[in-house]
């Protein structure tokens, strides 16, 4: 049956190259003769049964937005799968438009709603894999569409803050954005070549701690001091949060009151109180290291795409009208080799708990081994040469026998 | 013509783009003019020390490719060599010992101090001059007249805001973000103005003694209350960190985080204005059941090290060139600066308030055609809201209160620095 009318429908958080694919779906849905339909703010409006929050787009609109960042059509995170009656509602409101197809551009939260209507209806339905995280459920090596760019931009800003540490003589903590995985940490760490870049993927174990991460950090700090530098960038992944223990978030969070009295709890600033457990560590063995912390994240969700995303923007978009128009089934789609290659929803889906796969960076892989490589940590290596011990031991302020029970989890 | 004479050239205080372009210049220069060329390491921390090791020949090969590079290739300390008799003493017998004549300082106004200081220590053995560096813009330099640095950290500043500002259209949120720039508003202002943030918040608007972290609030609730009745649901504020300074002491206790680490120690953080006002304003407005985002950032230490644009590139050249004419003219004891392609060097004394002997802070004009312009282009509640009564009552439904409590909440916002300007 051929489409007459597909939606563009964005989810997730932003991603550079987003408004490539919008651009290049809603012109090659009038090439072939159908008529692109942008939908506002994700699946908000359609979960309420709202139908005027979209409009036709033109080629007029789209031509020359391929280079910008942000999202034409802004985005949200409404899952509608949340309750029968968003789905009911998102139904509805499709049909209503006479909407036969959709392209979804999302992430992992996002295909759960895109599988749904796939799965529960006669829309077809294909995704474009959209994130800065890197971590939806696909072969390597294709990147998640914005990864590229986030990275990019983040390594402009570790370039600078590294410039800066050595500068100044300081060291800087930057943690970044990518719940719960640490792709986009390891990207930005291993193309700026940080210090050293710590992500959950690392801890075999279930729980991390915060003493830990701190444990990794001071390592660092103290195997550069003794190799004659007193300065240095480390990252960190945000996602180690999402392995504390319930205890340690709990003794972690920052409360805030606001003027009626009510608390208001943040997200764990890791940054800040990894900082301030390894400077009091330090600072108790009469070392003074200054340390700052920096989040890095929201800047470069909206930069302009880089050529990488831009292509590979256009490539998504394009191919997912042109599957469609071949009647192809609904899937999420992936270039692979130049070639597409949708992936069945089934594949993406965690079929217990309903919620999107994710990959995790595989620590396994040459290329990880590559990255720890080039860090500065402290290995087991480091505790064989006494002279060695010694010296880090001297950079730490401890002697020799409460360094290595300090490290005992360093030296493996 | 310079023979026998040797020029030292040293970095204190923070990073700002441009130090290596002035180091480059300088360095060619001196060497041009006769001139043996040294580069002191780490501001004046060794010389204090009086550790030589430290202080090594700069060739034109060393600096010809550095001056596009942000950083600083000699480093930077925040050493104070004039905080004892001693440090000082160490500092001119060090140079001395190093056959070092005269001097370049690269810093910020204690750098300029400490240039001044050594320089009259050293009875007339070491000229030293001065090259003013600051993101911060607040020098006593003619208004027309940027401090080094600050047009690249307004640059970086800029396109990081562009990307919030695109994020928060897309995300429909606000983003709280807090710039540098101690108690200037200059950065705040100039990265605001450019990326043509909805407004930007300058400690300079609040003439009386200490504006109250209520105030602050206000004004951000009313922006977005605005924006809001407007049909906009997203936008990004910027509030400049000198507003920390003029909270009142008794509420920034109160605002100041207490941490508690794995030894019990208790130790204090600087406020982190950004989360504090997200917490308030997302609270009051849940409060009346209006869910608004805000996201707060700040941004300041990754403008530091970016690499010069053009401007400062050009700039900073002139700098460090008109520093070497103006030791080899036989000047000392001043700060250069170029003004309108002319070198002008000032004198010390001229950077001090002769009653404290404290810098000079150049601070944001909130008088000039300059501010004007960027308060023009804000979206924030002016007195021009509360005259029409049909406004007021849409203003009010968005802010989910009654039109009345509108007014007596939000109207004295109108009344303050800069309100009617936006009219």
């Amino acid at each position: 049956m051929a489409i007459k009318r597909i939606g563009i429908i964005v989810g997730g958080g932003p991603a550079p190259g987003t408004n490539g694919v919008i651009s290049a779906v809603a012109i090659e849905a009038i090439r072939v003769g159908m008529v692109p339909i942008g939908f506002t703010d994700g699946f908000d409006w359609l979960a309420q049964r709202y139908t005027d929050e979209q409009h036709e787009l033109t080629i007029d609109e789209v031509s020359r937005i391929h280079l910008d960042g942000g999202v034409l059509l802004g985005t949200s995170r409404r899952d509608i799968t949340e309750s029968a009656e968003s789905f009911d509602n998102t139904v509805a409101a499709l049909s209503k438009l006479k909407i036969d197809a959709v392209v979804c551009i999302g992430g992992d939260d996002m295909v759960r709603s895109a599988a749904a209507i796939a799965s529960r209806t006669s829309i077809r339905v294909v995704q474009v894999p959209k994130s800065i995280d890197n971590d939806i459920r696909m072969p390597l090596p294709m990147p998640t569409l914005g990864y590229e760019t986030a990275r990019h931009a983040g390594v402009g800003v570790m370039k600078s803050l590294m410039e800066d540490a050595k500068t100044t003589g300081r060291w800087y903590l930057g943690v970044t954005i990518g719940r719960p995985t640490g792709h986009l940490a390891l990207g930005i760490g291993k193309a700026a070549s940080a210090t050293c870049t710590i992500i959950p993927e690392e801890f075999p174990g279930e729980v991390v701690s915060l003493a830990e991460i701190a444990d990794v950090v001071e390592g660092s700090i103290i195997k550069r001091r003794a190799m004659g530098k007193g300065y240095g960038v480390a990252l960190l992944a945000e996602g180690l949060i999402d392995r504390f223990s319930p205890r340690e978030i709990a003794e972690l969070q920052d409360t805030d009151r606001d003027a009626h009295g009510n608390v208001r709890v943040t997200e764990i600033d890791l940054g800040r109180k990894v900082k301030n457990e390894v400077q009091t560590r330090l600072e108790e063995r009469g070392i003074k290291v200054t340390i700052v912390d920096k989040p890095i994240g929201y800047e470069l969700r909206c930069a302009p795409p880089i050529p990488i995303d831009v292509e590979l923007s256009r490539d998504l978009g394009y191919a997912a009208v042109i599957h469609l128009h071949r009647d192809g089934p609904s899937a999420l789609l992936t270039i692979q080799g130049g070639e597409c290659r949708p992936i069945p929803f089934a594949e993406v889906l965690d079929l217990g708990s309903g919620k999107g796969l994710r990959r995790a960076v595989d620590t396994t892989t040459e290329s990880y081994q590559v990255a720890r490589k080039y860090m500065v940590r402290l290995g087991p290596a480091d505790f064989r040469d006494e002279a060695w011990v010694g010296k880090l031991a001297a950079a730490g302020g401890f002697d020799a026998a409460g360094f290595r029970t300090h490290f005992a989890r360093q030296r493996g | 013509m310079n023979a026998g004479k040797r020029l030292g050239i040293l970095v204190g205080g923070g990073p700002a783009p441009g130090i290596n372009t002035v180091i480059s210049a300088a360095a060619i220069e001196a060497i041009n003019e006769g001139f043996e060329v040294v580069g002191i390491r780490d501001g004046f921390k060794n010389l204090v020390r009086m550790d030589l090791s430290q202080i090594r020949p700069l060739g034109i090969d060393d600096v010809s490719r550095v001056h596009l590079m942000g950083g600083s290739v000699l480093g930077t300390s925040r050493e104070n060599p004039t905080k004892s008799a001693e440090a000082l003493q160490a500092v001119v017998e060090t140079l001395q010992q190093a056959g070092v004549t005269h001097l370049v300082t690269i810093g910020g106004d204690d750098t300029a101090l400490s240039s001044r200081t050594v320089a009259e220590r050293s009875q007339g053995t070491i000229k030293s001059v001065h090259v003013p560096k600051t993101i911060d813009n607040d020098l006593p330099l003619p208004p027309h007249v940027p401090t080094f640095g600050f047009q690249t950290a307004r640059h970086v500043g800029a396109e990081l805001v562009r990307n919030l500002m695109e994020d928060a259209r897309s995300t429909r949120r606000w983003y709280v973000v807090v710039a540098m720039g101690r108690k200037a508003g200059h950065l705040a202002l100039g990265i605001g103005k450019a990326a043509g943030a909805t407004l930007t918040v300058v400690a300079e608007e609040f003439p009386e003694e200490a504006v109250s972290f209520a105030h602050i609030c206000d004004i951000i609730e009313g922006a977005i209350v605005k924006r809001r009745a407007m049909g906009r649901n997203f936008g990004v504020a910027i509030l400049a960190e000198g507003l920390i300074d003029k909270l009142d002491p008794k509420e920034l206790a109160g605002l100041s985080d207490v941490e508690r680490d794995d030894h019990g120690h208790v130790r204090f953080a600087e406020v982190d204005l950004g989360r504090k006002v997200k917490a308030e304003v997302e609270g009051r407005l849940t409060e009346r059941g209006l869910n608004v985002i805000i996201t707060h950032k700040n941004v300041g230490y990754e403008l530091r090290c970016a690499d010069p644009i053009p401007f400062d590139a050009e700039y900073c050249r002139d700098l460090g060139q008109c520093a070497i004419r103006f030791l080899v003219g036989g000047g000392s004891g001043a700060m250069i600066s170029v003004q309108g392609g002319r070198m002008v060097p000032i004198p010390f004394d001229d950077l001090r308030e002769p009653s404290t002997g404290k810098t000079k802070v150049r601070l944001v004009d909130t008088n000039s055609e300059g501010f004007r312009v960027a308060r023009a282009y804000m979206i924030r509640l002016d007195a021009d809201d509360f005259v029409h009564a049909a406004w007021v009552d849409r203003l009010a439904e968005a802010a989910h209160l009654s039109p009345g409590v509108f007014r007596q909440r939000f109207e004295y916002l109108g009344g303050g620095a800069g309100g009617s300007s936006a009219s």
